[in-house]
Formats: structure tokens, C-alpha cells, sequence
């Protein structure tokens, strides 16, 4: 089922009720959910993301906007008439209950034509326990079982009902990372198996990224970014998204655009043009498997100092100061194992940068200023043409 | 492993000389007194050893309607005063605003002296030749006959004396009641909710497991409690429960000891002794349908 959410408010009164002013958790967001996707939203704690959640389940009723499921406004509709399953982070098991009680409740709810006998509602349960693979533990109390199956239960009783919607509200966090990633790509199975339309809450860039069709990139109630994870990734709009996601996260240093060069500190380090043609200082966001190890012959070279090699199995990370980047933050480039041992533990380091890698932001609000990379694209190429603009 | 045991017992070492000298040791002397037959107190001798003080007292015309009371007591306020509390905590807890403020006032009785309160409830009740007490006035303004509540017939005293100890614990229950239903995750609720629970169903299904463990806590302490009743009938009736009519067992080992009566450690060991037993079998008993009822919330 597509959900859209057209410019929807969500203010809260303070908590602390000596201050007057609202609290706005969700801030005119519009954003569409295609059918049978799997949407993340994605932000640091705080930003909003549960809120947004409780909005679509129906939880927190919109300050201002509206809320539609497949063109069907369902702003004021309590979140029993949505169709609507949810898990929540703490998975909120009755711990009294069995495994089949828990999964079961939902369905001694149904009043009416939609009564079920207890044949039928065991036939469900079985159904959608053999889903998650849980059909072994249908006796047992939540207690006796481990968190990751106690998630599946969660999921088993969101899914028993055949809802339209499928809600997730952080549901890895109370895992361990081993258990996370595999239960993550459970639930992305579960997903693709039953088709439903999902909604998955997480701070975590790396869960989001891997298991979603779209993100949705959240900060301060506000909307950043919404894309395919990938595109995102590849081309985010402003320094917080840039910031957000990757792990070692995006190298941000303070640079300039002079005379069709990319400055960083005293290092001339990409030829480009702005669309404008102006120079102007800059944030330069680099990935870090954007930083290449430079050859000796290299004209554009960003220098640092190696301070420790991190190994981590197949790739290395060079930690590495540079005199541009403020105190306390570090210059991160992901390379190949035999690479990083041809730098050594210590001594100066000098990096090529891949354009492809490489963003840049305004310096006043952040937002991405795009650029055209001057350089040739083939490494042989890009030795005559700087040679040729040296001259 | 052998030090740190003995590290253990030299801590528990106050409380187990403390509990032994004021607890363990008064049970025992409690329960050779409660045999010793004909026993002076003046003289402190005693002729015989046997059952003769709990024929006596089990015989006692005082000692009955002692337990009458206070089993009536018991049976009457327990329940009562629990499902009253559990109401007004349930009103509390939806009302969150109010909440810290009904804290206080729900709390006042428990912090006042029960004797304050006995007076309190005296003047409303009690019947003088000068006025009716305020309660008769609230009566007779709705067409009724004025009643006697605290000289006068059994059944209204019984009432005074129910309702005094419902008030008197109330503000205990609703307060531990209020915090157990704070305590319930509010994700239950909100996963019920999307689920489509009712209200009902969400109290039986989800509300009353959860705080459980709270509610058979205050029941076995409400029995003890109850069992135990003795300062609550002073404040209201005097010191002369016997005459009232109103003693409770408690009462009744008091009167055997100082009362007017009184001077008859063996048969107030034996009184004590009875209610000791009535109170463990009822704990006891309370307990196993807990193990039962009471559901793991944790
Ligand atoms: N019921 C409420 N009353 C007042 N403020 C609230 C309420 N619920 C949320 N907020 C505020 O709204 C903002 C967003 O909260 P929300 O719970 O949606 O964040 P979140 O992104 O889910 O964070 P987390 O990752 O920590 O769960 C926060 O500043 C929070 O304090
Ligand atoms: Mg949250």
C-alpha cells in the first residue's frame, strides 16, 4: 500500500511545562512510501524518527497535514481501523502470555463478522510463526527465549493480522551485532516474502542502508534527504547526509575554489570548475575510499601524516592529521592491505582524490555545491593535461 | 570463600541479635507462658503445665466476639479497601495532570495520626444529647432516622468501624497501586491499542497481570493488617472495647495484660498464640494462590 504524507506537523508541548515554546518533533514532511517497499528512516536520537513512525500508525494524531494510504486520507482514522502492524524496540511481548497467546492477541480482538474461532486463529498463528521460524517456540514465555526471537515473535504478532502496513520502530538496537545483521536480513526475507509495505526506524546508516529500497534521511523534524540508499550515498545533498552515512564517515575539511582549482589548506588538490565560475571557500567532504595513495609523479596530492594504520581484514584504514582539519579529527582513507603496508606506521602520506568521491557544501548552510571535475578521467590523460595547464 | 562467609555473618550480626532479642526470643516466651496454668503475676509462679489457658480463652464469651470482629473486620475491609484503591488509582493514573496533587491528599490520612483520625470520625458519627453528629444531619436531611453510631446497635458500629479502616488504609494502597500502574511499560498499551483492544480487555488482559505481584502484596499485608486491628477501635470507641462490644483479638491480649481486667499473661500468651496461627494459615494459604495467579512480569 502506497503512503504519502503531505506536509505533516507534529508539535508536542514541552515536556518540562515551565517553557512555553513546542517542542516540533516532525516538521512539514512530505514523502511518499511506494507499495511493497521497505522505507528507512534515518536520523540521529531525537530527530524525530518514532514520532514520524506514531503519525503513520496513527499513535499521534498530525498537528497540521494529511496522511494518505493508497489515496485514502487517514489522518483522523485510530491506528485499529489503519491496518497497521508495529513492532517496537522493546518488542513489548506480554510477558504473561505464551508465544502463541502473545501472537494470537490481535486476533481475539476482532468483533463481529471478523470473529475467528480458535481453529482458525490457531491455523493463523501457525502460519505466520512458521514465517519468522518460530513455529518450534510456540509454547514457551518470552522470558525463556533469546532477544532475537523475541523480535520475531514481535514481528509474528505485527504480521498475524495480514496488515497492510508493516511498522518497525528501531527493532535491532536491543540485539547484539552479530544477531543484528542477521536479523536484519530476516526481516528484510520476511519482507520480500509477504510483500508488505514496510516502515523501518533505525539510527543506525549502515542497518538502513543495507536493507532498504528508499531512505529518509531525517534531522531535527526536518526532511534531508530521500532516495535509494545507494544514490544517496553517491550524491547527498547537504554535509549532514554526507556526514551521516558511511562508516569511517566522510572526511569534512575546510577548502577553497581558486583559479579553477580545488584548494584544501596549502595542497592543490582537484582541478574544477564551479557552475558559476566564482571562486569561494568551500566544505570539502572526501569518502574515505575516495583517497587514493599517490605516485611520486601525482601533480594534485592532498599531504598528511600517517599517525596509525587501523587493520580490519581485507581493507586498511590510514588515520592520517592533516594541517587543514581542525584539532581532534582525523583524515580516514580506506586501502587495500598491501597498500596501506607500503605507507609504514609513521612518515608523510600524499593522497590522489577520485572526483566521483569528492563533494563540496557551502560554507554558510551546508547545502551541496556541485562542481565539474576539469581533470581528464583516465590516469594517463591527466598527466599531460596538468602538465599542459602547468605550462 | 570460607572468610568472605564469615565477613557475611558479621554483618548480618546486628540485625540477627536485634531480631533475637526483640522478636525470636519474646515468640518463644510467648509460647511457654501460653502454657503455663494458673500462673501469678505478682508471685510470678505457675502450678501446671498444659492446655487449660487456650480451653479458657477459646471459651471466653470476649475472646469470641473478639474474633467475630474481627473477622467480619477482616473479610469486609480487605477486599473493599483494595478494589476502592485500585479504582481511584486507575482514576489517578489517566489523569496525569492531577496526579502529583492527589498524591498529597490521597497521602494525608497516612501521615496523620490514626488517633486524630478516630476523633475525627467520632464527631462526625457520634450521637450526644446536644447534637446529632454531623452524619445524623446528612440523615435525617434525606428523611432518615438518626442512628447511634458509636453507643448504639452492633451493626452500625461494625459500619463506623469499617469504613474508619478502609479510609485509614486506602491511602497506602492507592499510593503503592498508583506507582505499580506508573510501572507498566506504555508500549503495551500502545501495541494493544494498534491491535485493536478494547478498554476492557487491555485492564483484564494486560493491566491487572502486570501489577499482579502489587495488588497480592497488598491483599497478604491487608490481611495481617486487618488480623492485627486493635489502636483504630480505641480511637473511635475507647478504651473499654469489651463493654462496646467492639474488641478484636489484639484488644482482647491487651485487656488480658493491662486492661481493667487484666493481670493474665497466660491467657493473653494464648490469645496471641491463636491469632498467630489464624494469621499464618491465611498467609500461607494467601500465598499458594499467589504462586498461582501472580504472573511473571519480568
Ligand atoms: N510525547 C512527547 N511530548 C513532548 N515531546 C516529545 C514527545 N514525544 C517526543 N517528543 C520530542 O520530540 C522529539 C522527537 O522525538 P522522537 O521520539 O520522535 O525522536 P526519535 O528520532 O525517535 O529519537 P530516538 O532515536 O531517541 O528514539 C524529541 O525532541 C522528543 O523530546
Ligand atoms: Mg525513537
Amino acid at each position: 500500500m502506497k503512503i504519502e504524507l503531505k506536509h505533516v506537523t507534529k508539535k508536542f508541548p514541552n515536556r518540562d511545562r515551565k517553557i512555553h515554546e513546542f517542542v516540533v518533533a516532525v516538521s512539514d514532511m512530505t514523502v511518499e512510501i511506494p507499495d511493497g517497499s521497505l522505507v528507512s528512516i534515518l536520523g540521529p536520537s531525537g530527530c524525530g524518527k518514532s514520532t514520524a513512525l506514531n503519525l503513520i500508525s496513527g499513535l499521534e494524531a498530525p498537528t497540521e497535514g494529511w496522511i494518505f494510504f493508497d489515496g485514502e486520507d487517514v489522518t483522523d482514522l485510530p491506528p485499529e481501523k489503519r491496518g497497521i502492524g508495529m513492532v517496537f524496540q522493546s518488542y513489548a511481548l506480554y510477558p504473561h502470555l505464551t508465544v502463541m497467546k502473545n501472537i494470537m492477541f490481535p486476533l481475539e480482538n476482532l468483533k463481529g463478522d471478523k470473529k475467528l474461532t480458535r481453529a482458525e486463529m490457531k491455523k493463523k498463528v501457525e502460519e505466520v510463526a512458521r514465517i519468522v521460524q518460530i513455529d518450534e517456540l510456540l509454547f514457551r514465555k518470552p522470558k525463556q527465549m533469546s532477544g532475537g526471537q523475541q523480535q520475531r515473535v514481535a514481528i509474528a504478532r505485527a504480521l498475524v493480522k495480514r496488515p497492510r502496513v508493516l511498522l518497525l520502530d528501531e527493532p535491532l538496537s536491543n540485539l547484539d551485532a552479530r544477531l543484528r545483521i542477521q536479523t536484519r536480513e530476516e526481516i528484510r526475507r520476511i519482507q520480500k516474502e509477504t510483500g508488505i509495505t514496510t516502515v523501518f526506524v533505525t539510527h543506525d546508516q549502515e542497518e538502513a542502508m543495507s536493507i532498504s529500497d528508499i531512505i529518509i534521511v531525517m534531522k531535527q523534524g526536518v526532511v534531508y534527504q530521500t532516495g535509494r540508499p545507494q544514490d544517496v550515498y553517491d550524491s547527498p545533498a547537504n554535509l549532514f547526509v554526507a556526514k551521516f552515512l558511511g562508516t569511517p564517515p566522510i572526511n569534512v575539511l575546510g577548502g577553497e575554489v581558486k583559479d579553477g582549482n580545488l584548494y584544501v589548506g596549502h595542497d592543490k588538490v582537484l582541478p574544477v570548475r564551479l557552475k558559476d565560475n566564482a571562486d569561494r571557500r568551500v566544505f570539502v567532504g572526501i569518502r574515505p575510499e575516495g583517497l587514493i595513495l599517490a605516485g611520486d609523479d601525482d601533480q594534485y596530492v592532498l599531504h598528511g601524516k600517517v599517525k596509525s594504520i587501523q587493520v580490519m581484514g581485507r581493507d586498511n584504514t590510514i588515520v592520517a592529521n592533516h594541517h587543514a582539519m581542525s584539532e581532534g579529527t582525523d583524515l580516514r582513507a580506506i586501502v587495500s592491505a598491501s597498500d596501506a603496508r607500503s605507507v609504514g606506521d609513521s612518515g608523510n602520506v600524499s593522497f590522489k582524490l577520485d572526483p566521483a568521491k569528492v563533494f563540496l557544501f557551502d560554507r554558510e548552510d551546508e547545502t551541496r555545491v556541485e562542481f565539474e571535475y576539469t581533470g581528464s578521467v583516465n590516469e594517463a590523460d591527466e598527466q599531460s593535461e596538468e602538465e599542459h595547464v602547468e605550462e | 570463600m570460607l572468610k568472605n562467609n564469615n565477613k557475611a555473618w558479621l554483618y548480618l550480626l546486628p540485625a540477627i541479635v536485634f531480631l533475637g532479642v526483640f522478636m525470636v526470643y519474646p515468640l518463644f516466651d510467648v509460647l511457654i507462658y501460653s502454657f503455663e496454668e494458673g500462673y501469678n503475676f505478682t508471685s510470678q509462679t505457675y502450678h501446671g503445665i498444659g492446655f487449660y489457658n487456650y480451653s479458657y480463652v477459646l471459651r471466653d464469651p470476649y475472646f469470641l466476639q473478639a474474633v467475630k470482629n474481627t473477622f467480619i473486620l477482616v473479610i469486609i475491609t480487605v477486599p473493599l479497601s483494595t478494589g476502592i484503591a485500585l479504582l481511584i488509582a486507575l482514576a489517578l493514573n489517566s489523569i496525569k495532570r492531577l496526579k502529583d496533587l492527589f498524591h498529597t491528599v490521597f497521602f494525608l490520612p497516612y501521615v496523620t495520626n490514626t488517633l486524630a483520625v478516630g476523633l475525627v470520625f467520632m464527631i462526625m458519627f457520634k450521637k450526644t444529647p446536644y447534637s446529632d453528629g454531623f452524619i445524623n444531619v446528612l440523615i435525617k436531611a434525606f428523611g432518615g432516622n438518626a442512628v447511634d453510631f458509636i453507643d448504639g446497635p452492633y451493626w452500625a458500629k461494625m459500619f463506623v468501624m469499617c469504613l474508619y479502616t478502609i479510609w485509614i488504609v486506602m491511602p497506602f494502597k492507592i499510593l503503592i497501586l498508583t506507582s505499580a500502574l506508573a510501572s507498566v511499560d506504555d508500549t503495551y498499551y500502545k501495541a494493544a491499542k494498534i491491535d485493536g483492544t478494547g478498554r476492557l480487555r487491555m485492564f483484564t488482559k494486560i493491566t491487572l497481570p502486570m501489577i499482579s505481584p502489587m495488588l497480592f502484596y497488598l491483599v497478604i499485608t491487608g490481611f495481617i493488617g486487618a488480623f492485627k486491628a486493635y489502636s483504630d477501635e480505641v480511637a473511635i470507641f475507647g478504651t473499654d472495647l469489651n463493654s462496646a462490644g467492639m474488641n478484636t483479638i489484639v484488644g482482647y491480649v491487651y485487656d488480658m495484660l493491662y486492661g481493667n481486667s487484666g493481670g493474665y499473661p497466660s491467657y493473653a500468651s494464648a490469645a496471641a498464640l491463636i491469632l498467630f496461627v489464624i494469621v499464618f494459615t491465611i498467609t500461607v494459604i494467601n500465598l499458594m494462590i499467589s504462586r498461582k495467579a501472580v504472573v511473571e512480569t519480568r
